[in-house]
C-alpha cells in the first residue's frame, strides 16, 4: 500500500518535471539571434562559389537600447554588422557565416535581398529556389538586382537616414510610387513569374551614386559617400537577366504592367509650350486589352483617373475650364503614349522580351491563338502595336485656371 | 441539562452558574419586585443594552399591583409581567433553559421570578458595530455610496430600505454549533425559483461546523466545483449590487459578523460587471465594460505573450519592436522566462506586503518596489526594461478588474500559464488557454453554466453580459435561467419627441 503509493507520487512528480526536462524547447533569447536586415548574393565568375553577405542589425547600437547595460560595451557603437561568407550552395554560405558571427542567423526580419548582376546575368535559379523553400523567410521580402555592382556593396553600403541601412532600401519601394519610376518586386512576385510559363521576372534594380556628403571638419575634404538608390528595372529572360530598362524609359513599364499608383507629369500650357503645368495622378484605372488584327495581337492601354493640377505656371488665361480639361486629357495622352512608345522600343527592339505581361493577357482572353503561336511569340512580340488612351476627371478645377501671381500694373 | 425549568430560584442560579461559568461579563442579579417577589436577571453585559435592562428592571421592580383586567392571563405573573412590559418591542416567555440560554447569547435578558416555571425573554440585543461607510474593496464613482457592516440587522435594513416588497425574504438560520452566527437566506419569493431556493436552503442547513468567522467558509462550503480557481458564487459588500440581485431573483446568504454578502448562481460575466455600470450611460458602460474584459485577457496573457513572443516566435515581432527589445536585453542574465517569472513574483510580494503594512510604511514600500525593483534593476542590467513594462501592464491591468475574486484567480492562473508558455512555446500557451476555455465552460454556479448566456448562446438574453444595453431595452431578467420569466418593465420605453410633429 505504502509502497503503490510512493510509486504513483514518483510517477506524478515525473510527469511534473517533464516539461521542465526539455529544457525550453527550441527557444532561442532575442539577443542570441542575429536579425538579417539585408541580404546579399554574388557568384565568383571562375569558381562558381557563392558569397553570401549579410547586414544584421546590432541591437546594442539601436535607439531605445538599455541604458548602460553594466559594462557597456555591448551597448553604443555600429547600428549594422556586415559580415560575408562563401561556399558551394547558397545554404553552405550561410552555413559558413556561423563560422565567424557569435549568434544564430535568423532570417524571419529580412527587408531586402540584393541579387548582384553577375550573378543574375548567370542564373537566378538558385536564389529563388532557396528563398522560397526557406521557410523563415517571407515573402513579402523586397528582392533587387544591383546594377553594375556586386550585392555586397549595396549590402554594405551606409545609406539613407535610418540607422538601419536596410530599412532605407526597403523604404525606397515603399515611396517608389512618388516618382513612379520604380516597381515593387518581393520573393511573392519573382517566384509567382519564374514560375509561369507566360511571365518573366522583372525586378527593380538598384545602384550606388555617390550622393551623400560626408561632414567633415575639412570643409575642403569632404568626401563622397555611396548611396544606394532605384536604378530602372531589370529584365529577365526565365532565369538571367537581360538587360535593364532605364529610370527614365521605366515609367511606361508601370503604365503597361497597370502597377502605376501614382504618376506626375509635366505637360505643356495650352497654346504655349515653353510653358507648363504639373498634374498628378493618383491611382489611375488602366487597362489593357488585347486584340486580334490580321493574325496579330495588338494592345490598347486605356487609363482612367483623376488628376490634380498641382502647379500652373502658364502666364496667359487663355482657355477656359472646359477646354483646359479637354487639353489636359490630350496631352496626357500625348505623354503617356510617348513614355509607353519609348518602353515598348526598348523591349521590342534591345531587349526582345515580354515583360509587360502581353503573352499572358493574349493567352487569357485569345487561348486558341495562343496555344497554336506559343512558339513564336518570341518573333511576334516584337511586332505587336500598342495604342493609348486616357480619360480624365479633375477635381477642384475652378481653383486653377487661373494663375496665381499678383496682378500686373495697369 | 435540565429539559424543564426549575421553579426555585436558587436552582436557576445554579443552573446558569453552571452552564455558563465564571465568566467576566455575565450579569446574574436577583432583585425583589415592588410587591415582594424576588426575582432574578441574567443578561450578558456588552450583548444586552443597558437600556433595555433598566426598562426592564423598571417595570419589574415597580410591578406591585399586577392589572387582572386580563381574564385570560390569570394567575402566571411571568404572562401577566409579559404583556405589561410594553417599553420593550419583543418580549416572549420562555419554558426551557436551553432556551434561556440560547437568547441571553443574542443579547437578550431573561427575567425569572421565584417560583414561576417559566422565564420572561426581554430584546435588549445591543447592535455594536461601525457606521455604514463607502465600501472598501468596490468603490464606484457614481453609484450609492453605502456598505455593509459587520451588523447583520442594520445590513438587512440596507437592502430593505431599497426593496420596499413585502415578497422579500431573510430567512433566519443559524450555522456554527459553537458560534451559532446568524445566517440570512434573502430571495423575494415570487421572484426567485423555489428550486434555487431549497438548493440553497439545503446547502446551507447541510453545513455541520463548529465556527463560522466569515463568508469565506460559507462559500467554501456550498460553492459547485470546489476545486476551481474561479469563483462561482459571488461576493460583494455592496446593498446596491445584493438588492439587484435580488432584484433579478437570484439568492443572497448574508451572515452576521461580516460586511460581506454571497450571490447565487453567478456566471463569469459578473467579473466585469458593476453597480456602476447602470448609473452611466449604456454606451460608456459597454465600452468599460469591453475595456475591463480587454484587462482580463491582458492580465492572464501578456507575459505569456512576451516570453513566446522573444523567446520562440521572434519573427512574430515588427522589426523595430524586435531590435529595441533585443537592445533591451543585451547584457542581461537570466533567460526571458525566469526573468519574467521572477519579476512576476516580486510584484506579487510588493503587492502582499504593501496590503497589510500600516498606510505610513505602504509608501516605503511603493517607492522601494517602484525604484528599487524597477528602475535600479533595469539600469543595473539585471532584468530588461520591456520585461519590467510587461509585468507592470500585467499588474494595473490585474487591478482593474472589478471583482477582486476574479482578480484573485487571474493571478493565480497567469503563472502555470506562463511556465507553460514558457517551455513549450505556443503550444504550450494553446494547450494552457483550451483547457483553461474547456474549465470555464465547465464550471457551474447552483445549475447555472458559468459562461452562460454566452456559453450556452442564449440570443435573447444578451442584454446584460458584456454590452449593456439602454434601459429601456433591459425589459427582461437576465437570464440565469432560473425564475420568472415575465417582463420587469413595460415596453417601448424609449423616450421619443410627442408624436404628431408640433409646431411649438
Amino acid at each position: 500500500m505504502r509502497a503503490g503509493r510512493r510509486a504513483v507520487a514518483a510517477v506524478l512528480v515525473a510527469a511534473a518535471l517533464m516539461p521542465l526536462g526539455s529544457g525550453c524547447w527550441d527557444a532561442r533569447e532575442l539577443n542570441q539571434l542575429a536579425l538579417v536586415m539585408a541580404v546579399g548574393i554574388d557568384q565568383a565568375a571562375e569558381s562558381g562559389r557563392y558569397t553570401v553577405t549579410v547586414q544584421i542589425a546590432r541591437p546594442g547600437g539601436q535607439e531605445g537600447k538599455s541604458r548602460g547595460g553594466g559594462s557597456g560595451d555591448a551597448s553604443g557603437g555600429e547600428p549594422i554588422y556586415v559580415a560575408a561568407a562563401d561556399g558551394d550552395t547558397i545554404f553552405a554560405a550561410i552555413r559558413n557565416l556561423a563560422q565567424f558571427t557569435s549568434r544564430r542567423i535568423m532570417w524571419a526580419h529580412n527587408n531586402v535581398v540584393v541579387i548582384g548582376e553577375s550573378l543574375a546575368r548567370r542564373n537566378i535559379t538558385p536564389v529563388v529556389d532557396f528563398f522560397t523553400r526557406n521557410q523563415e523567410l517571407r515573402m513579402r521580402t523586397w528582392v533587387v538586382v544591383a546594377k553594375g555592382t556586386d550585392a555586397r556593396y549595396i549590402v554594405s553600403a551606409q545609406t539613407g537616414i535610418e540607422r538601419v541601412p536596410a530599412d532605407s532600401i526597403s523604404a525606397l519601394f515603399r515611396y517608389a510610387q512618388l516618382p513612379g519610376e520604380s516597381i515593387k518586386s518581393d520573393v511573392n512576385d519573382v517566384s509567382a513569374a519564374f514560375f509561369s510559363p507566360d511571365l518573366t521576372p522583372v525586378l527593380a534594380a538598384v545602384q550606388l551614386n555617390e550622393r551623400a556628403l560626408r561632414p567633415s571638419e575639412n570643409p575642403r575634404g569632404q568626401g563622397k559617400v555611396p548611396q544606394v538608390e532605384l536604378a530602372g528595372i531589370a529584365i529577365f529572360e526565365r532565369t538571367r537577366l537581360i538587360g535593364f530598362v532605364e529610370r527614365e524609359t521605366s515609367r511606361g513599364l508601370l503604365w503597361l504592367r497597370r502597377q502605376m499608383r501614382n504618376a506626375s507629369l509635366t505637360l505643356p500650357c495650352p497654346g504655349s509650350s515653353d510653358e507648363h503645368m504639373a498634374i498628378e495622378i493618383r491611382g489611375p484605372r488602366v487597362t489593357v486589352t488585347p486584340r486580334l488584327v490580321r493574325g496579330l495581337p495588338a494592345f490598347h492601354l486605356h487609363v482612367d483617373s483623376h488628376a490634380w493640377l498641382t502647379e500652373q505656371d502658364c502666364r496667359e488665361y487663355r482657355v477656359d475650364a472646359v477646354q483646359l480639361k479637354e487639353h489636359v486629357r490630350k496631352e496626357l495622352e500625348r505623354k503617356i503614349a510617348r513614355e509607353v512608345q519609348a518602353t515598348m522600343k526598348v523591349l521590342q527592339t534591345e531587349l526582345k522580351q515580354d515583360a509587360v505581361r502581353f503573352g499572358h493577357l493574349t493567352h487569357v482572353r485569345y487561348p486558341a491563338w495562343w496555344k497554336a503561336n506559343r512558339p513564336r511569340w518570341r518573333e511576334l512580340f516584337p511586332q505587336v502595336p500598342v495604342t493609348v488612351s486616357a480619360e480624365i476627371r479633375i477635381p477642384k478645377m475652378g481653383l486653377y485656371v487661373r494663375p496665381e501671381a499678383p496682378e500686373a500694373p495697369e | 441539562m435540565a429539559a424543564t425549568m426549575p421553579t426555585h430560584l436558587d436552582q436557576i442560579k445554579a443552573a446558569v452558574q453552571s452552564e455558563f461559568g465564571n465568566t467576566m461579563d455575565l450579569i446574574v442579579r436577583t432583585f425583589a419586585t415592588g410587591s415582594g417577589r424576588s426575582g432574578l436577571i441574567v443578561c450578558f453585559d456588552g450583548l444586552a443594552e443597558g437600556k433595555g435592562v433598566e426598562t426592564a428592571l423598571n417595570a419589574v421592580t415597580h410591578w406591585t399591583n399586577p392589572p387582572f383586567s386580563y381574564p385570560m392571563v390569570d394567575g402566571d405573573p411571568i404572562t401577566i409581567l409579559k404583556e405589561s412590559l410594553v417599553g420593550l418591542p419583543e418580549v416572549k416567555v420562555a419554558r426551557k433553559l436551553d432556551e434561556v440560554f440560547t437568547a441571553v447569547l443574542q443579547g437578550q435578558t431573561a427575567i425569572f421570578l421565584e417560583g414561576a416555571g417559566t422565564a420572561l425573554l426581554a430584546d435588549t440585543r445591543y447592535h455594536p458595530g461601525r457606521s455604514v461607510d463607502e465600501p472598501a474593496t468596490e468603490a464606484e464613482v457614481r453609484a450609492a455610496r453605502d456598505g455593509f457592516v459587520e451588523n447583520i440587522i442594520l445590513n438587512i435594513t440596507l437592502v430593505r430600505r431599497r426593496i420596499r416588497d413585502p415578497k422579500l425574504r431573510f430567512e433566519p438560520q443559524q450555522i456554527g454549533r459553537r458560534t451559532r452566527t446568524d445566517v440570512a437566506l434573502a430571495y423575494i419569493e415570487d421572484l426567485a425559483d423555489a428550486k434555487l431556493v431549497a438548493e440553497a436552503r439545503r446547502r446551507l442547513q447541510r453545513i455541520e461546523i463548529d465556527a463560522v468567522l466569515g463568508t469565506g467558509q460559507i462559500e467554501e462550503l456550498i460553492r459547485d466545483s470546489p476545486l476551481s480557481p474561479f469563483a462561482t458564487v459571488a461576493i460583494t459588500e455592496r446593498p446596491d449590487r445584493v438588492s439587484a440581485a435580488l432584484l433579478e431573483g437570484r439568492v443572497v446568504i448574508m451572515l452576521d459578523n461580516t460586511p460581506f454578502c454571497l450571490m447565487l448562481p453567478t456566471v463569469f460575466w459578473e467579473y466585469v460587471q458593476t453597480p456602476g455600470d447602470y448609473q452611466l450611460s449604456f454606451l460608456i458602460s459597454s465600452f468599460l465594460r469591453l475595456l475591463r474584459l480587454i484587462a482580463i485577457l491582458t492580465a492572464l496573457t501578456l507575459p505569456s505573450l512576451y516570453v513566446i513572443l522573444t523567446t520562440f516566435h521572434h519573427e512574430m515581432i515588427p522589426t523595430p519592436l524586435a531590435l529595441s527589445v533585443a537592445g533591451g536585453r543585451e547584457g542581461t542574465p537570466l533567460p526571458t522566462l525566469l526573468e519574467v517569472l521572477g519579476m512576476e513574483i516580486t510584484f506579487e510580494i510588493i503587492q502582499e506586503a504593501g496590503l497589510r503594512l500600516p498606510r505610513a510604511i505602504g509608501q516605503t514600500v511603493s517607492i522601494v518596489g517602484a525604484l528599487v525593483i524597477g528602475e535600479a534593476a533595469v539600469q543595473a542590467g539585471l532584468v530588461s526594461p520591456s520585461t519590467v513594462i510587461v509585468i507592470a501592464t500585467a499588474g494595473i491591468t490585474g487591478f482593474a478588474i472589478p471583482s477582486f475574486s476574479a482578480s484573485l484567480s487571474i493571478r493565480l492562473v497567469r503563472m502555470p500559464l506562463l511556465l507553460l508558455s514558457g517551455t513549450l512555446g505556443v503550444f504550450g500557451f494553446i494547450m494552457g488557454t483550451s483547457i483553461l476555455a474547456l474549465h470555464l465552460c465547465s464550471l457551474r454556479s447552483f445549475g447555472v453554466p458559468f459562461l452562460s448566456p454566452v456559453a450556452p448562446l442564449r440570443r435573447m438574453e444578451q442584454q446584460d453580459t458584456l454590452v449593456r444595453f439602454p434601459t429601456w431595452k433591459l425589459n427582461r431578467r437576465p437570464g440565469l435561467g432560473l425564475q420568472d420569466r415575465s417582463p420587469r418593465q413595460k415596453q417601448d420605453l424609449m423616450p421619443q419627441p410627442p408624436k404628431g410633429g408640433g409646431s411649438s
